[in-house]
């Protein structure tokens, strides 16, 4: 069973199409790599799986299921932007998630902040924005999801910090769950993708096992990607 | 639903608290106006009126906003992403929004009560002496049915104004599933408020006529005795058959606003 089935997904706001005809299957047991430019419809690709936006046409199933309210429950999604609400400190974060989400771990978030070097009672408002993009890798890393989804993981975030959440998602991956990273950070994360999906303005123009495509084109998966997106 | 209406509270526990401190502090100055009389009386009457308008108006305006900060803001995207269906959604806001309507009612009931055992002891005696004859008439007229005719006037009150909040509600979704990424969205949704209101309160007088509601009123007005003596059964039975009427509609649209925020929560709306 692919744990995430889409079928002709298209996204339109207004005339312009941010994802058109995508046709993605995620099995589980994989990391896969959304790639492609700021616009190339990442984002939206992502934020339809999460339910987050509805498909103007097509169709997206989650472990088998046409996407609905309960399949959050498999779908671990870290968005891009600054997602917690102002008044939460790390802690409340972690009990939001626990209240919500019967697959979260509380030890494993408590691990990841200590990881991450922040603490339970810090105010979510006085974060920084490095500190914001950890806090959310740990609250997104802590569930036992069948599907995570990580939007622009490494965005504002340092070297050393990098190979911390880099470290977090590698551990996490495992036969049982499948992880759908988007980036345009292409060297940092190549060497942890079992699959690449390129995106070009909403339409999917590469799609396939990483090192197959290495030697079916005879080059990394950074110099095919600056091949495409040039 | 609970679980959501806990964060709901943890969200706005710091506004409940500043509302509750004004609140308390215009009643200390209405009272402080009972208390000096003359000119000062003036104060306490604003205040009065000013402790109603906020027991009506904070959790209509405290619900629409918040809901509204839940589509314009990213952290909307904590809630709605959670394994939450869209009635459950809308469910912990409305019942929320209702419970604090019904707390600020109370409060504000508990301070009106107060201030008049409050004006007995700074003796003003006739005026409520006045105030007294006034509230007499309400069981001269009413009877034995007095009770049971108030207490449903007060429930269709309360249902007219949950029905406003909700709609209110479903305008803010409605102008999110129509017009996503339009800037003035809160404008656009106020418009709408004020389109559906219409339109709802067209229906319902409609409704009402429907009933035999124009023709009770006018022949009701004709009877000169109704003023001071106790209303006849039939009578009784029309004020009780039209608060039905309304506090049905009332639900009914209550309803509508519910299901329909909550079907374009699941199905259409993009965050």
């Amino acid at each position: 069973m692919d744990y995430v089935a889409t079928h002709n997904l298209t996204k339109r706001f207004s005339q312009n199409r941010a994802v058109d005809d995508a046709n993605i299957t995620l099995e589980k047991g994989k990391v896969y790599g959304l790639l492609g430019p700021n616009g190339s419809g990442k984002s939206t690709f992502m934020k339809m799986v999460a339910g987050l936006f509805h498909p103007s046409k097509g169709k997206i199933e989650v472990m088998g299921d046409p996407l609905s309210y309960r399949s959050k429950e498999y779908v671990s999604f870290m968005t891009t932007e600054q997602y917690f609400y102002d008044y939460m400190t790390v802690g409340m974060v972690g009990r939001f998630h626990r209240d919500f989400y019967a697959d979260f771990d509380p030890n494993t978030y408590e691990e990841l902040i200590g990881e991450m070097q922040l603490s339970m009672d810090m105010k979510v408002k006085s974060l920084s924005s490095g500190m914001t993009a950890k806090l959310k890798i740990a609250a997104t890393m802590a569930r036992d999801a069948k599907v995570f989804m990580l939007d622009e993981p490494l965005n504002g975030i340092d070297l050393v910090a990098r190979d911390a959440i880099l470290s977090a998602i590698i551990r996490k991956a495992d036969p049982d769950n499948c992880i759908l990273i988007s980036s345009h950070l292409i060297d940092a994360m190549e060497n942890i993708l079992d699959d690449v999906i390129f995106i070009k303005e909403g339409q999917i123009v590469i799609c396939g096992n990483a090192e197959n495509i290495r030697e079916e084109r005879g080059k990394s998966i950074v110099d095919l990607y600056k091949e495409v997106f040039a | 639903m609970g679980k959501l209406m806990k964060y709901e509270l943890f969200r706005r526990s710091k506004l409940l608290i500043s509302i509750l401190i004004v609140l308390v502090f215009m009643e200390g100055a209405a009272v402080y106006g009972l208390y000096r009389g003359g000119e000062w009386l003036i104060l306490f009457f604003i205040m009065l009126m000013g402790m109603a308008f906020a027991a009506f108006l904070v959790p209509l305006l405290d619900a629409v906003v918040n809901y509204y900060s839940d589509f314009k803001n990213t952290h909307g995207y904590m809630l709605f992403l959670t394994p939450q269906s869209g009635y459950s959604l809308i469910g912990s806001k409305a019942v929320f929004a209702l419970i604090e309507l019904l707390s600020a009612l109370a409060l504000v009931a508990v301070f009106y009560t107060a201030n008049f055992h409050l004006a007995g002891a700074f003796g003003y005696t006739d005026e409520l002496a006045l105030l007294r004859t006034v509230f007499q008439q309400i069981p001269q007229m009413l009877g034995t049915s007095t009770a049971g005719i108030v207490s449903l006037g007060v429930t269709s009150g309360i249902l007219q104004f949950f029905n406003t909040i909700m709609l209110a509600i479903f305008a803010v979704t409605l102008t999110k599933t129509l017009l996503s990424q339009k800037s003035f969205n809160w404008l656009i949704a106020l418009l709408m408020y004020f389109a559906l209101a219409m339109g709802i309160e067209t229906v319902n007088g409609l409704v009402l006529t429907g009933f035999g509601f124009v023709t009770d009123m006018i022949s009701f007005s004709q009877d000169a005795s109704a003023v001071t003596l106790e209303l006849g059964d039939e009578i009784k039975l029309d004020i009780i058959k039209y608060i039905l009427v309304s506090m049905g509609l009332y639900v009914i649209w209550i309803g509508a606003a519910f299901t329909g925020s909550g079907m374009l929560l699941n199905k259409r709306v993009d965050l």
